[in-house]
């Protein structure tokens, strides 16, 4: 025989639920507690690497900038010796007949990278950063824009120059010896002089990007410090 | 004979409620697990599906480009142009020429034939817009931002054509007139400044033509290191020999 007696009390009593909804809430919190430290970790990678990457980028960059301030030196120089032959040549029957203009160079340019900033903006990435670093990066990127909004101006004041000489018949940029009306004298003298405006801010550019990206990895924690990087920099360019 | 009472005090001890939260957190981290897992794989094939369409975007584009090139057919005209100009002898103080109609549709870059038509950066433009470049390495997405760079220059180049040839269709309406004879011919009539405008525009527009073409070739260069996996983009185009591009008055990646 089986002798059942009722319970003296409700199945759960009110103690039981709370006790439990206890559990559940504290069992969720550490779950979630868990899961964002995971998160935490990994936004702390991603944020590792894009600094690395961004650094590595900089690096990269350096290179570049040394083979492209080379060939604007260059540049620079021929301009502003093609330009004193032509005014100092004498006209000789309405002509003058300059020589030894030395090459100029573009050909080997090539723009430093910008990508690891500009796909970082895109995916979100950037809201990683500290406000300081973020702000650091995005000068030097700027700097880098500053130097992209020349290139079209600076090719088309290229094409410039070898329409004319396509019209004249005498390459200016090729050496030789060229024979030019006085008008044509002073077209070229105009176009080389555009092209020489050009270059030197290209050299600006170049050399506060190239600052900029030296103050990344030198370490610089705000947009101020960069400042002493930039004028090295642009200083260190300006030199003949 | 079997007496069974009901509890008369709870059931829970210390080890039941550590055991009840136990359960709880690891289900809970299980649930998260496999939701993280899920957009791992999503992740995984989103970056797939974004590589092969970029890649299948570059296999297009190439198609696109070698079409483009074929704005080189156009450079004759101007050529010949420059050339009629220079060769004219003024007579009452006007020069004639008999030309070919210029190459030149306005609101168009090139004739019904040699079109320029741009190579698509809808994908690369989409992604970033969507936050998936992101997913891709950062090799692999500098490749895709120096193309996407070199397109926007290949847009200005484009431009800067337009422009001449905008200016030639306009002075070919003005001073050009159907010629009789032979078939396809204009007989433009000029001031000789007219004329030297019409050669220095020629000139302009024929440079054009080589700057974009010259940006076309490089375009295509790096739309073929896209097709065959290149990441090492800036080694390789430092190191690259220009000179097999030629004309290559605008030489900045």
């Amino acid at each position: 025989m089986i002798d059942i007696h009722p319970p003296q009390h409700g199945a759960i009593t009110r103690r039981d639920f709370f006790v439990h909804l206890g559990i559940v809430v504290l069992g969720i919190l550490i779950a979630i507690g868990l899961e964002q430290s995971v998160e935490a970790i990994h936004h702390a990678h991603e944020r590792r690497a894009l600094i690395d990457n961004f650094h590595h980028e900089c690096a990269d960059n350096l290179k570049i900038f040394d083979s492209d301030l080379d060939i604007v030196h260059r540049n620079i120089a021929w301009a502003r010796s093609s330009l004193a032959l032509l005014r100092n040549a004498t006209p000789q029957s309405g002509y003058i007949t300059v020589t030894a203009m030395q090459p100029g160079e573009l050909s080997g340019m090539h723009a430093p990278s910008r990508s690891v900033w500009s796909v970082a903006k895109s995916s979100g990435k950037v809201e990683l950063l500290p406000e300081n670093i973020a702000e650091v990066f995005d000068r030097v990127d700027g700097e880098g824009e500053h130097f992209n909004d020349l290139i079209q101006a600076s090719v088309t004041a290229q094409q410039r120059m070898k329409s004319f000489a396509d019209r004249v018949g005498s390459p200016l940029n090729k050496g030789g010896t060229i024979h030019l009306t006085l008008a044509q004298r002073d077209d070229a003298a105009s176009l080389i002089d555009n092209l020489l405006v050009h270059d030197e801010q290209y050299r600006l550019w170049l050399a506060s990007w190239q600052g900029a990206s030296q103050s990344i990895l030198g370490g610089v924690q705000t947009r101020g410090a960069m400042d002493p990087y930039i004028h090295r920099a642009t200083v260190a360019a300006l030199q003949p | 004979m079997i007496d069974i009472h009901a509890p008369h005090e709870s059931t829970h001890t210390w080890r039941d409620i550590f055991i009840h939260l136990a359960i709880v957190i690891v289900g809970i981290l299980i649930a998260i697990g496999l939701e993280q897992t899920i957009e791992a794989i999503h992740r995984s094939r989103q970056r797939h599906q974004l590589e092969a369409d970029l890649h299948a975007e570059a296999g297009n584009n190439r198609a696109i480009i070698a079409r483009d090139l074929r704005l080189q057919d156009l450079e004759p005209w101007f050529e010949q142009a420059i050339n009629a100009v220079d060769a004219a002898t003024p007579q009452q103080g006007k020069i004639r020429l008999t030309l070919p109609f210029a190459p030149c549709i306005p609101g168009s870059v090139g004739t019904s034939t040699e079109r320029y038509f741009a190579p698509s950066e809808a994908v690369w433009t989409t992604a970033k817009e969507s936050s998936l470049v992101g997913l891709l390495p950062v090799e692999q997405a500098r490749m895709f931002a120096r193309l996407s760079h070199n397109y926007d220059l290949l847009g200005d180049s484009r431009n800067e054509f337009y422009h001449h040839c905008s200016t030639i269709a306009a002075m070919q309406h003005r001073f050009a007139r159907l010629s009789p004879a032979p078939a396809s011919t204009a007989v433009w009539t000029l001031s000789p400044e007219q004329a030297e405008r019409l050669a220095q525009v020629a000139s302009d527009a024929r440079t054009a033509i080589q700057g974009l073409c010259f940006r076309l070739r490089w375009s295509d260069i790096y739309e073929q290191g896209i097709l065959s996996g290149e990441t090492r983009a800036d080694q390789r185009m430092m190191s690259m020999n220009q000179e097999r591009f030629e004309d290559n008055q605008d030489a900045i990646q």
